[in-house]
């Protein structure tokens, strides 16, 4: 077998009971494919080795012992801001190019407790600042639908590889963080599921944040089963995340037959904006006609403080990205100039070595937005435009159950293409359908529709509110069932 | 020179909070003093942290990964320090908020691993306090003095662990704010302006003076923690509400707070104000007094002579001896009996003294002691009369005689003390003082 890629979690787990798969056999086969994999399109950071090998092998044994367990012999690959121990987490960064957590973030802890065996450790932009995975000290991801490799496409970002990952099909899952898109961008231009949850249902603990209150961790897969899957595993309360929800997490499970009869699926029409590519506008209207014919009720609505989101994200981001890379000062972990004039000395070179220009961009604003005399003008106004943004939500889901937008503007942009214009200036592009939900905390994924005329993946994003996950699964794997993008990744023959 | 900035008292903030110093100034200018406390809770684990609160631990064993600021570590708030931040503000007469909030202050520190603080400065756990306390000054009658309270809030301590003396320090703090006041008037007088600054009290030149690395004004660039929810507390008083802390319940459970136990002591003991006071400064001091003082077998114990007994000899041995008095093993009998055998005459205050450094190290009772080393004074009239007789006997005696008959009757005081030096101070004194007397005067 070359790759996972027609089979879901659930046949990998009943062939490795059938003993038709063997968990140590993939891993070895596929250690060297994706060292190879890696060189074509730069999706990891850390290809884990020994360690892969040591957690199959334990698969196995628990296997043959008659003990498997649910996620027995399924590989995963996990973005590089996400500590786990004794493997080095980098978040693309010179600053932590050398850090080995001592602890497991509690989302790995759970996929390592149901048998997952970590890969990977994956490419990303810089501490998550970027919606291109192009920002990282390794270098740009590509993407693997491009064309030419010489003249790629992005695959997104800040998750980029951890959506390569999955869509090479050596991966069953991957998690990426999701602040402002960051899972569903890429896995839009890669033509995977991306899902960011409800915030507050899967701890952050762990996760090295950019903006805590907007970060989620996400899951990317190739299918709304397997994503189902991998949130069941790692969703619900942890003591060691004050900010995820006390309750017990009943894991969702989805009815054989998949209907939206009665559903009410919302058309914001501020999502039909400057620079929305017609490819993807089709699209948009080709499923919200499927969902219709589906017996959903498809109706218009209006959010109004949609565009305003990326300019209160702007603002925000700054201030949480300036207070949390406070601690990166070269003394208790992380890069550590060569100077020792003074204290002082020391953590102004540490800085200036280890942070790129975004991250030190954003950490002089966040400082001037804070600054006691610009904090009323900025900070706090930026958090009542927040709350409106929300109330936008909360009013919306008044009348609808779901929301239907497009994900990204258009297709993955070609690399040269996307670095003509500053970071700052691609994440309020990129960002712009994705943003709006982190601001909320309300769950979002994004699902893979057709290939554009370029033969790059087009998506679109279903948005829901707070703990809806059930009914948003539901409509994502009609869609998935409707528009039967699967067929176009076995079609399609990968390098 | 001792900085300002330790663990009890961290700066002075003018403007905060209004008192009065002792000092006599032009009556142009009143002084508004405020002290920022900080108080350390003696919590098993850290406010933030499952590391053990605890100082006496080898260097970097009590640091979990969020102390040493590892990446993706979270806080969470230790529900026990939270219910002793709710205790104090009952006990201090605050306002107990139903929401506080927690924030970021930021600032570059050698001993801040995260580059930020967090702390309560928007919405603190309580506010509007108010503390009335007796101010004591030797050889001046105790009076009572109000001082309200701004915030209590929960902050984490970056902190090291220095055993400060305490007394010295708020001897020191005084100081500083008398040196502080008189300063800012006469920069005031002069025409100047008073900065808001950090300074330093430095003991030996008995003057403050600005701190040099914080000579620029901080802004620490306040931001919510978004890593902790707002702090809610049950205010209303059902037995428990979603796991809150239940603020009702902690004010059932507040202890009798120290105004109410001075008053019990004036009240019921027949106490005076000092005394109590001196007492319930000393809780330690305090239960052996109520101990001694209920002991069932002894009821004619005289309150106020046990509580001088406790003042006078114990106190004062412990502070002679550089002890902690918390830290002394005596039992309360032990204690009550020496008392007793003190009343009875049979030992004075240098052989109780004697016997308290035994019982530093033994569970002997002090009468065994007192028999063991042969601690007991001579209080037989006739023999102290017969040791009288025999001193006067002798050429200093005789000398001595003739002063004190020629009107000079203060040169009893050394016949009395050649007595005692002879006798190693194992003689009752009082009894010596009036038999000499009675003899000269025949």
């Amino acid at each position: 077998m070359s790759r996972l890629i027609n089979y879901k979690i659930k046949e990998i787990s009943t062939k490795l009971c059938d003993k038709t798969l063997c968990p140590v056999e993939i891993v070895s086969d596929f250690l060297p494919k994706l060292k190879s994999f890696n060189e074509k399109f730069n999706t990891f950071i850390t290809i884990t080795n020994e360690f892969a090998l040591k957690r199959a092998e334990e698969s196995l044994h628990r296997i043959n012992n008659g003990q498997k367990l649910p996620l027995d012999g399924v590989l995963i690959a996990i973005k590089d801001n996400f500590c786990i121990k004794n493997i080095r987490t980098t978040c693309a960064s010179i600053m932590l190019k050398d850090f080995i957590p001592t602890y497991n973030a509690t989302v790995y802890q759970k996929l390592e407790n149901a048998g997952a065996i970590l890969m990977a450790k994956t490419n990303m932009d810089e501490f998550g600042m970027g919606s291109g995975t192009v920002d990282s000290i390794f270098g740009p991801a590509k993407n693997i639908w491009s064309k030419d490799l010489n003249n790629p496409a992005i695959a997104g970002g800040s998750s980029g590889g951890s959506a390569l990952a999955v869509a090479s099909g050596y991966c069953s899952a991957a998690l990426g963080s999701d602040t402002g898109g960051s899972t569903r961008n890429p896995a839009s231009y890669c033509g995977v599921v991306g899902f960011k949850p409800t915030y507050g249902l899967l701890s952050r603990h762990g996760l090295i944040p950019l903006v805590n209150s907007m970060d989620v961790p996400g899951i990317l897969t190739r299918t709304i089963d397997d994503c189902l899957e991998i949130f069941n595993t790692i969703a619900g309360p942890d003591d060691f995340d004050s900010t995820t929800i006390k309750e017990t997490f009943t894991p969702i499970k989805l009815p054989e037959e998949i209907n939206v009869k009665k559903i009410k699926i919302g058309i914001p029409k501020e999502y039909h904006c400057n620079g929305l590519s017609s490819e993807v506008l089709e699209t948009w209207t080709k499923v919200a006609d499927l969902l219709e014919a589906g017996g959903a009720e498809v109706k218009e609505v209006s959010m109004p403080y949609t565009s305003s989101s990326i300019f209160v994200y702007s603002i925000l981001n700054s201030c949480e990205v300036a207070s949390n890379m406070s601690r990166y000062d070269g003394i208790e972990f992380g890069h550590r100039a060569d100077d020792e004039t003074s204290t002082e000395h020391l953590y102004a070179k540490s800085r200036a070595e280890g942070f790129n220009s975004v991250v030190k961009n954003r950490i002089f604003a966040g400082n001037y937005f804070l600054l006691r005399k610009n904090y009323e003008n900025h900070f706090l106004k930026a958090l009542k435009v927040r709350r409106l943004i929300n109330k936008d939500f909360i009013k919306v889901f008044s009348e609808v159950d779901l929301l239907l937008t497009p994900t990204t503007l258009s297709d993955a942009p070609l690399l040269n293409d996307f670095m003509k214009l500053n970071n700052r200036d691609q994440t309020a592009f990129q960002d712009y359908c994705t943003q709006p939900a982190n601001m909320a905390g309300v769950p979002a994924i994004t699902i893979p529709i057709k290939l554009s005329s370029n033969d790059l993946p087009l998506s679109l994003q279903l948005m829901g509110p707070n703990f809806s996950e059930e009914n948003l699964f539901k409509v994502a794997k009609f869609i998935e069932n409707s528009v039967n993008f699967s067929s176009v990744y076995s079609e399609r023959n990968f390098y | 020179m001792l900085p300002l900035s330790t663990r009890l008292f961290n700066k002075i903030i003018y403007d905060k909070l209004r008192c009065y110093s002792t000092l006599k100034t032009s009556k142009k200018w009143k002084s508004v003093v405020g002290l920022e406390i900080h108080a350390q809770i003696a919590s098993n684990s850290k406010l933030f942290s499952g590391a053990k609160n605890s100082f006496i631990e080898p260097i970097n064993t009590a640091v979990a990964l969020l102390d040493a600021s590892i990446p993706g570590t979270l806080p969470v708030l230790n529900r026990g320090c939270v219910e002793a931040g709710v205790k104090t503000a009952l006990a201090l007469s605050c306002n107990v908020n139903k929401i506080s909030m927690f924030d970021r202050k930021h600032y570059f520190y050698a001993d801040l691993p995260a580059g930020y603080q967090i702390t309560q400065q928007r919405a603190p756990l309580a506010s509007n306090g108010s503390l009335t306390f007796p101010v004591f000054t030797p050889g001046t009658k105790p009076y009572y003095k109000s001082v309200r309270l701004h915030q209590l809030q929960l902050e984490q301590d970056s902190g090291k662990s220095l055993h400060d003396e305490h007394l010295r320090i708020i001897r020191g703090v005084a100081q500083a704010v008398d040196y502080e006041i008189e300063r800012q008037i006469s920069v005031k007088e002069n025409g100047g302006k008073i900065v808001n600054e950090t300074r330093s009290w430095d003991a030996t030149t008995r003057t403050t003076i600005v701190m040099r690395d914080k000579e620029v004004v901080q802004d620490y660039r306040f931001m919510p923690e978004p890593n902790l929810p707002p702090l809610h507390l049950n205010m209303c008083g059902d037995e428990q509400k979603n796991d809150l802390v239940n603020v009702d319940f902690i004010s059932k459970s507040l202890p009798i707070l120290p105004q109410q136990m001075r008053d019990d002591l004036v009240a019921k003991y027949k106490l005076n104000e000092e005394t109590s006071q001196i007492l319930v400064n000393h809780q330690i001091l305090l239960k052996y007094f109520y101990d001694i003082i209920n002991d069932g077998n002894i009821k004619t114990r005289s309150t106020r002579s046990v509580a001088v007994f406790l003042i006078n000899d114990l106190l004062k041995f412990c502070h002679k001896q550089d002890i902690e008095i918390e830290n002394i093993k005596m039992t309360s009998q032990q204690i009550g009996e020496l008392f007793d055998m003190k009343e009875k005459s049979e030992v004075n205050q240098h052989l109780v003294s004697l016997i308290f450094n035994e019982m530093l190290e033994s569970s002997k009772s002090p009468s065994e002691i007192a028999k063991d080393k042969n601690w007991t004074q001579i209080t037989d009239d006739a023999e102290i009369e017969r040791i009288c007789n025999e001193t006067l006997m002798t050429e200093s005696g005789k000398k001595i005689t003739k002063v004190y008959k020629s009107g000079k009757k203060k040169v009893l005081f050394a016949l009395i003390g050649e007595i005692m030096k002879r006798y190693d101070n194992k003689i009752d004194a009082a009894k010596v003082a009036k038999i000499l007397q009675n003899l000269l005067e025949k």
